[in-house]
């Protein structure tokens, strides 16, 4: 598809600002995050997380403050008003589209992984 | 650590030091969080460790995600913007003539300094002068800028008629380095509120240092003679940065990359 990259691109960025809607989270924590409610269904390469977190940061869609975690420097993400505003847009423009996807898909056809083709 | 040679391959790409040096740093608190995670979970340390380096990806692709992600923005960016503030610049000196003249390489040495050392700034400033507020992560913007400029300009007005026969070199050189410590202060003022103390910006400033220097000195030279004796050359001059400007505006149209946000290219 023409605009799988841009496709896959607008998801994640839904993916992590919706976590972040949810409260501060680090890039690990996000990582998780998305991991475990789509119960291991979404696994994002994880390193990738950090150019897209340093994007939106520097989009002042995320504010980043560091913070210290044991003997350790971590980076924790939070939202902000203008990322809160992006993520209604793209949660609003993803429902559309996955309803529109679904409008046009018939649930019905598909039974135990198999097709029922209607040729007549 | 196993994934040292990992963290040092993925950032070779930054070239700011400490944008590379904070990437670092997440990258290894991330590793260091998923072993922690994975030994709880029943995994031996070593293996622990190496499949949080394999979670993370494949290295040639975090590698170009980086260096693509900090590449935007780096030294060619701001280059057909520089070269329209030199033929604006050019255009009042050679119009004007006189204090006109000063004003004008006033203005190339703002596109030069600005463009050469604050790049994103120079961009926004021309296209959204009046951005919100600075934010949190120590980004400055024009607003708060600007009166620090207006006080550098007058500072600089002022000053030159006292300054005779260094006034060409002072009207340069007061404003740009006004405005370039202001720049400067205000990032590293904001980043220190933000709790995260920036960069110390003594090197940039000597870097404006120099090039407000070097516009002094040519300054100099071009108002005793270059612009004022040699109008027509002045002009040809102009006519030739905006033929630069133009071709490499039309470049940079041409190898201008989109937006990350719209392009990034994740395995979600």
């Amino acid at each position: 598809m023409a605009d799988g990259k841009k496709g896959s691109g607008r998801r994640l960025v839904l993916l992590v600002l919706g976590v972040l809607a949810e409260g501060p989270a680090h890039g690990y924590g996000i990582v998780r995050k998305v991991g475990e409610r789509s119960d291991g269904v979404l696994r994002l390469e994880e390193g990738l997380v950090y150019p897209l977190l340093h994007e939106l940061e520097q989009a002042g869609l995320v504010a980043g403050h560091w913070e210290e975690a044991g003997a350790r420097r971590r980076k924790v993400y939070s939202l902000t008003v203008d990322g809160a505003a992006r993520y209604a847009t793209e949660f609003e423009r993803w429902q559309a589209e996955t309803d529109a996807v679904r409008s046009v898909l018939r649930p019905s056809l598909v039974k135990g992984g198999h097709v029922r083709l209607d040729l007549g | 650590m196993i994934w040292d040679e990992l963290v040092e391959d993925v950032t070779a790409g930054i070239t700011d030091r400490r944008l590379a040096r904070e990437a670092r740093t997440e990258l290894r608190d991330h590793l260091e969080s998923a072993t922690e995670v994975l030994v709880a979970e029943g995994f031996d340390r070593a293996a622990a460790e190496t499949q949080a380096v394999t979670n993370m990806g494949k290295t040639d692709a975090l590698a170009r995600a980086f260096q693509e992600r900090y590449r935007r923005g780096g030294p060619l960016w701001p280059v057909p913007l520089v070269v329209a503030g030199l033929v604006l610049g050019g255009i009042i000196a050679v119009g004007a003539g006189g204090p006109g003249a000063g004003a004008g390489l006033f203005v190339m040495l703002w596109a030069l300094v600005l463009g050469a050392l604050h790049p994103r700034s120079f961009v926004s400033a021309v296209r959204d002068p009046w951005p919100a507020p600075a934010t949190r992560d120590g980004r400055q913007t024009v607003r708060a800028q600007l009166p620090f400029a207006v006080a550098g300009l007058i500072a600089g007005i002022s000053i030159t008629p006292n300054l005779i026969p260094y006034r060409d070199a002072f009207s340069l050189v007061v404003p740009g380095l006004l405005w370039v410590g202001s720049l400067e202060g205000a990032r590293w003022l904001s980043s220190c509120l933000a709790g995260s103390p920036g960069s110390a910006p003594s090197g940039d400033i000597v870097a404006a240092a120099v090039m407000a220097v070097a516009g002094s000195i040519i300054s100099t030279t071009a108002m005793n003679g270059f612009v004022a004796q040699w109008v027509p050359q002045a002009l040809a001059a102009a006519a030739l940065y905006l033929s630069l400007g133009l071709v490499l505006w039309y470049l940079h149209r041409l190898y201008r990359r989109r937006s990350a946000l719209e392009t990034f290219a994740p395995h979600a």
